[in-house]
């Protein structure tokens, strides 16, 4: 995010006008280790610091270090919540907010932290994740049951039509969730939900793309076999990559030994990481595979119809 | 037989000589630019071919539009680029012949009192299936909303959808909250219905009426309440005002009503919003989907296997939707 003269000059004044350089010191440790303002500043220890000469450099130091936006959700903490003991009063905070809401960015108050907002861009890092950054995500992997069969026993623009609305539908289901497709890779797709409820959004996602494509079977599929697929939910760490192939992470290797080996067709398989997390309604409708004495085992959705 | 092409191809003159060369045919070759002028002047019971190489890209769009309007009458294309993509729209359109890039033969009398014999044909099934809905006493409101007039009768795909736990909401919930929820529920239902075409047209504590305009060939209404019951569990989570499983029941008929606009349905008498509301309120079991026979006529291909018959209502063959379990 671009940050621009006047965010700046509301973030010196904001930090100037609430506290003192101490308690500013310490703010700024928190996003920077071993922070030391009189070095930064070059003023000699015994010398007092003026507010805004302080406030100003932090602004500065952590703009240039793609720090602003942290900043600016640590003040945001310290006003609903407690910084060293007390709560604070933060002025232009207002301002400040609308000033990155206008740059596309919206806050998430459960995860306490900004993303870009849906209606103006949708790209794979939300707008704020950074390049090799560690986070915790829902991944949910969709794989359609055989592809090159379906390839092989229909016509090209068949198969063409076919995966275009495939695409439309799981777009159309996650992107609604705030969740961001991170790669296609022919019959086969990782998407990837972070934010608040992430957990339900993603297996919410998983089940509608269930729903859509049995009524896409039922009056839209010009295959000669209905369009099937398996999905597979489970969340985990994983660094953030922009070519999501250089992505090496234990969550996503999970993830794809979940949908091939535990996943069936036209079924969802939710890890019980995930499962823990979920609207209890879900829960309900949750089968359960494996032991829980012996794990691995999962939950799984699937349509299924009375007779 | 008269037979006309708009045409500026020295080529495609070539391919018409069968045409200009036999005694039956009453041939003319008149230049592109004239198209409109040449179909106001061309007799009823010409067959015209448009070679729409002829045209730029805008003005192609253009005629096809133009030719659609004209699609009572008899008209053919002749595209030597192939470069329109939907041949199929052309015939839904009204055309009953297509000369395409690979076609190089030429066009013969017979292949044109094919073409002739087509249209024919297609006309006559289009006018059979009108008057069976004629007869059903059905009055087409069309695919939408524009030609609807207050006051008017109109046939409709009458749904009605009511939510089944409002007895317990209202008895638990505070008032605050059950205007809530029945504000968030009303705006779930309006959310969908709108965009299939759909209005609400009369709502109370959790249950409503909603409107469909029909125009006599498909009733999209019956897969959107298909959708709307697959989705229960998504919605209740998605909605946390219930903080429980909503279940709801839904029924759709097929029958007249006077239209009248929203809020001003208080001294409406029909007897098929009568009959959706029983069918509802009387007949339905709770959570459950119910169409009557007449709507599932017109439902989308393939539903069919989704609806079980479960008995007959105020002389309606009702079904209800298999359930998920």
């Amino acid at each position: 995010m671009r940050v621009n003269s006047r965010l700046t000059n509301l973030a010196i004044r904001a930090l100037a006008e609430s506290m003192d350089v101490h308690t500013m010191s310490h703010l700024a440790r928190r996003l920077i280790q071993n922070y030391d303002l009189f070095e930064r500043t070059g003023f000699p220890t015994n010398i007092s610091i003026p507010n805004k000469d302080a406030a100003r450099q932090i602004v500065y130091d952590l703009t240039s270090r793609e720090l602003f936006l942290d900043l600016i959700v640590l003040l945001i903490r310290m006003r609903d919540y407690y910084f060293r003991g007390r709560k604070y009063r933060i002025p232009y905070l207002r301002e400040i907010l609308i000033e990155i809401n206008n740059s596309g960015l919206v806050y998430d108050k459960e995860s306490n932290q900004f993303f870009e907002d849906p209606s103006i861009a949708k790209t794979k890092n939300w707008g704020v994740l950074r390049e090799n950054g560690e986070y915790i995500f829902t991944f949910f992997r969709l794989d359609i049951v055989g592809s090159s069969q379906l390839v092989r026993q229909n016509s090209p623009e068949v198969v063409h039509q076919t995966y275009k609305d495939l695409r439309r539908i799981v777009q159309n289901a996650v992107e609604k969730r705030n969740g961001r497709i991170w790669n296609w890779e022919g019959d086969g797709v990782l998407i990837a939900f972070y934010f608040s409820g992430r957990n339900n959004n993603a297996v919410l996602s998983a089940m509608e793309i269930i729903h859509e494509l049995y009524i896409y079977n039922l009056i839209k599929s010009e295959l000669n076999v209905p369009l099937r697929v398996r999905i597979a939910v489970d969340s985990g760490p994983c660094k953030f990559r922009h070519n999501i192939e250089d992505a090496e992470s234990e969550t996503l290797k999970r993830l794809a030994n979940i949908e091939a080996q535990s996943t069936k067709p036209d079924c969802v398989t939710i890890s019980s990481n995930v499962c823990m997390y979920i609207d209890h309604l879900i829960t309900n409708r949750l089968e359960r595979t494996g032991e829980q004495e012996n794990p691995p085992y999962y939950y799984y959705y699937r349509l299924k119809w009375e007779i | 037989m008269n037979v006309i092409l708009f045409s500026d191809s020295e080529e495609m003159k070539e391919r018409f000589l069968p045409l200009q060369r036999s005694r039956a045919v009453d041939f003319s070759l008149l230049p592109c630019s004239s198209l409109k002028r040449g179909l106001k002047e061309a007799p009823r019971e010409a067959f015209v071919y448009v070679d729409v190489s002829g045209y730029g890209r805008e003005s192609k769009e253009r005629i096809l539009k133009y030719l659609k309007v004209y699609g009572k009458r008899r008209y053919g294309i002749v595209d030597p680029e192939g470069s329109v993509c939907d041949i199929g729209t052309l015939f839904l359109d009204g055309a009953s012949d297509y000369v395409g890039r690979s076609f190089d033969g030429q066009i013969t009398p017979r292949r044109v009192r094919g073409a002739l014999a087509l249209r024919a044909q297609m006309l006559e099934d289009a006018g059979s299936h009108k008057k069976t809905l004629v007869e059903d006493g059905y009055i087409l409101s069309g695919s939408d909303w524009r030609r609807m007039r207050s006051g008017q009768e109109y046939t409709f795909c009458l749904m009605y959808i009511e939510l089944e736990d409002k007895r317990q909401l209202m008895r638990t919930l505070s008032d605050d909250l059950i205007g809530a929820a029945d504000n968030s529920f009303r705006s779930y239902v309006e959310r969908t219905v709108t965009q299939n075409n759909g209005k609400v047209w009369m709502w109370n504590d959790f249950e409503g009426i909603v409107l469909f305009p029909f125009d006599g060939r498909r009733c999209e209404a019956v897969l959107m309440c298909f959708g709307l019951m697959l989705s229960r569990t998504v919605y209740s989570v998605e909605n946390p005002h219930f903080n429980t499983l909503l279940s709801f029941s839904i029924c759709l008929h097929l029958g007249n009503t006077v239209y009248r606009r929203i809020g001003d349905t208080g001294t409406i008498v029909s007897d098929s919003v009568n009959t959706v509301f029983n069918l509802g309120r009387k007949f339905g079991e709770p959570g459950n989907f119910y169409v009557t026979g007449e709507v599932l006529a017109y439902a989308p291909k393939g539903m069919e296997g989704c609806f079980l018959p479960v008995g007959r209502f105020e002389g309606f063959e009702v079904l209800r939707m298999r359930l998920p379990v």
